[in-house]
């Protein structure tokens, strides 16, 4: 087996360009540090997300001091000072009598972890009555640094289950569709039509109303994945379809015939692995419209709920142009969803470049 | 006898019209009777875009028919349908024309050999069995065995045919169709190629139905010829009679193309009605005629 190594076939020949591609690495650098920071979120995040103090509604982000009187001292963090001004608006100014260390593995509000691993430590945290806002706080005095990695959790996850389960019928229908042709062919892409012909974004108001509005929060998270996964598919299915009507005709899936194998062998043994140079880069290209897709629905309040939080959700705060003058750091989440798509739309494009020679070669023969 | 082809036909509809009408149909292969001997090498030669491969994939039942019956050793395989034609087909197997589009790209040739033995997992159960079979027929069609850990494209033609005639005798089958399995290899590599399909031909107990645009390549392997026009045989004879003696019109200009590399113009086109049947001429030599 060992001399398996030395051979490569061209598919993984054509991948190893995928390195070669600096920016596409810096995307998948960035995109695995944001995924296991919000796997990671209950430990690194200073706050549960549902730990709000509205005496700091709004509070600017905390700065972390190292010197005090010009020594170099263990970092701390100053209290703060809540005052209204003339117009009650609220002036946050620092309070140099306070100070307060920072403590590593800080025990803070209890988790679970994942939904399972209990825990009250905290990467990063001060005492009561301190708070740390690393990136300052919401308006209901919520660190957005946490909530921003528990909302990553969701807006991330959304888009790699989604993909999972559009991409799954989507090959299938299409594979199927693709391989028997005729009548099957018809009927499966009728169907895909209909879902297509929809626009997108109206097809998923439309759904997101069928679903019961006493979804608890997963069970929503769970309807949104649908929802969304249910609008991805139909172009999928297309695309395979038409590469499986040219695969079919290879003269390896006429000999897989020759020896007996099962229509289900053939499909997924000879057809759908040639899809994969596509599928590849289409998964990483569509990402983002889930990522997106959950962003808008929550953004306008029919997706996940406050205080669960999602980006999208937390962006919602950003909807009027005094607060994000007053607040300018509760348009992060967008940010987070800005890099996010810039990076599967990189690393897309990438893997689409070292793959399209094989792509050419193994569609149109 | 072996395999008996009787009256096969098919025809593929011509997308014409809206709505099917004026639907037309290319006659692919039209009315074709041929029989095969045990150990008697049978070869179709003819025109490209005469109906040989859609022949050769008939009686595969790689496509269903439209008309005929395939007769394998006294059983129709033209009735059986989806399921039932499994267990006859690792008896006839084909090497496919492109040997590039014949070996799929994604999987090593110890994978390709090992999965064309699917029909014989009782009889190679063990992995150690299957990579046993696999290196000896590597080792029959002349291919080093450390070749089974590469994939298809560090092959040259000429190696690809062989892993495809290896993996199509994996099965041990006892008719191998080989569908212009040299048209695309240059003239050594064609001749060592023929020369190992006499050998294998011995050491197997094969049959070959050889396909072939070429008449001169098939001259030593072949004990009979079928020349093909338009979807119908038109001439069937033992092969030096075919060379010493074509009858048909279409037979010569074939022949003069083959041996003295050039066309001759044909005097009058060539037609074949519908009622013109294969004629007996005596010593095995059968042409069609009116
Ligand atoms: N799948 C198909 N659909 C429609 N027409 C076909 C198909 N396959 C072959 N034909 C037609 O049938 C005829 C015979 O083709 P083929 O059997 O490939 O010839 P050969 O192998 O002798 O070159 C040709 O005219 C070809 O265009
Ligand atoms: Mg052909």
């Amino acid at each position: 087996m060992s001399a398996d190594k030395k051979h490569l076939s061209e598919f993984q020949i054509a991948l190893r360009n995928f390195k070669k591609n600096r920016l596409a690495c810096l995307g998948v650098v960035i995109l695995g540090l944001l995924y296991v920071a919000v796997i990671f979120a209950e430990f690194l995040s200073p706050y549960s997300y549902k730990n709000e103090n509205r005496n700091y509604s709004y509070c600017p982000p905390t700065v972390i001091q190292f010197f005090d009187e010009n020594r170099l001292v263990w970092p701390y963090v100053y209290g703060r000072q809540l005052e209204f001004n003339a117009y009650h608006g609220r002036i946050y100014t620092i309070d140099k009598t306070q100070k307060y260390p920072l403590r590593f593995f800080a025990p803070g509000d209890t988790y679970q972890w994942l939904g399972f691993l209990p825990g009250r430590r905290h990467l990063i945290g001060v005492s009561e009555p301190g708070r740390f806002y690393l990136l300052g706080a919401d308006s209901r005095g919520r660190d957005v640094f946490s909530r921003l990695l528990y909302g990553g959790r969701i807006s991330l996850s959304i888009g790699l289950i989604g993909v999972c389960i559009s991409f799954t019928i989507g090959l299938i229908v299409g594979g199927v569709a693709g391989y028997y042709g005729g009548r099957v062919d018809d009927i499966l892409m009728r169907i895909c039509e209909m879902f297509m012909m929809v626009p997108g974004f109206y097809l998923l108001l439309a759904l997101r109303s069928a679903v019961p509005d006493n979804f608890n929060s997963v069970q929503v998270y769970f309807a949104i994945v649908v929802i969304l996964s249910f609008i991805g598919w139909a172009g999928l299915a297309r695309i395979i379809r038409g590469m499986c009507l040219s695969l079919r005709e290879r003269e390896y899936v006429l000999a897989a015939r020759t020896f007996g194998l099962s229509d289900r062998k053939i499909i997924t043994g000879h057809i759908l692995p040639h899809t994969v140079s596509y599928s590849i880069f289409a998964v990483m290209l569509s990402i983002p419209g889930y990522i997106l897709g959950e962003s808008a629905l929550s953004l306008i309040g029919l997706g996940i709920q406050d205080p669960f939080a999602s980006w999208g959700n937390m962006l919602s705060d950003a909807m009027s142009i005094v607060r994000i003058k007053f607040a300018p750091w509760i348009l992060l989440p967008g940010f987070f969803i800005f890099v996010t798509v810039i990076c599967f739309n990189v690393i897309g494009d990438a893997l689409r470049d070292c793959l399209d020679p094989l792509l050419k070669s193994e569609v149109k023969g | 006898m072996l395999l008996e082809l009787k009256n096969i036909k098919k025809y593929f509809p011509v997308k014409k019209g809206f709505l099917g009408r004026g639907q037309t149909f290319v006659r692919a292969v039209d009315g074709v009777d041929l029989a095969i001997q045990e150990g008697e090498n049978v070869s179709l030669v003819g025109e490209s875009g005469c109906g040989k491969t859609t022949l050769a994939r008939s009686i595969l039942r790689l496509m269903p028919l439209d008309g005929g019956q395939i007769i394998f050793k006294g059983e129709d395989l033209s009735r059986l349908s989806g399921r039932r034609i499994i267990p006859y087909r690792k008896h006839m197997q084909m090497v496919f024309q492109d040997p590039f589009s014949s070996l799929d790209p994604r999987f090593t040739v110890r994978r390709l050999l090992q999965e064309a033995l699917t029909l014989e997992k009782e009889q190679y159960k063990t992995k150690g069995s299957q990579e046993e079979r696999a290196a000896y027929l590597l080792s029959a069609v002349q291919l080093k065995g450390d070749m089974l850990s590469r994939y298809p494209h560090e092959f040259s033609g000429g190696e690809r045919q062989r892993v495809a005639i290896a993996r199509a005798l994996m099965l041990n089958p006892q008719l191998l169709i080989l569908d212009e399995a040299v048209s695309s290899l240059d003239v050594i590599v064609q001749k060592q190629i023929i020369h190992l399909l006499g050998d294998l031909q011995r050491q197997f107990r094969l049959t070959y139905l050889f396909i072939s645009h070429n008449l001169k390549i098939i001259r030593k392997i072949s004990h009979k010829i079928a020349v093909m026009y338009q979807g119908k045989i038109v001439e069937l004879a033992p092969t030096e009679e075919i060379f010493n003696n074509p009858l048909h019109p279409y037979t010569r200009e074939l022949l003069s193309a083959a041996v003295e590399y050039k066309a001759i113009a044909r005097e009058e086109a060539i037609l074949i009605s519908d009622h013109s049947r294969l004629i007996d001429k005596g010593n095995g030599h059968f042409v069609l005629s009116e």
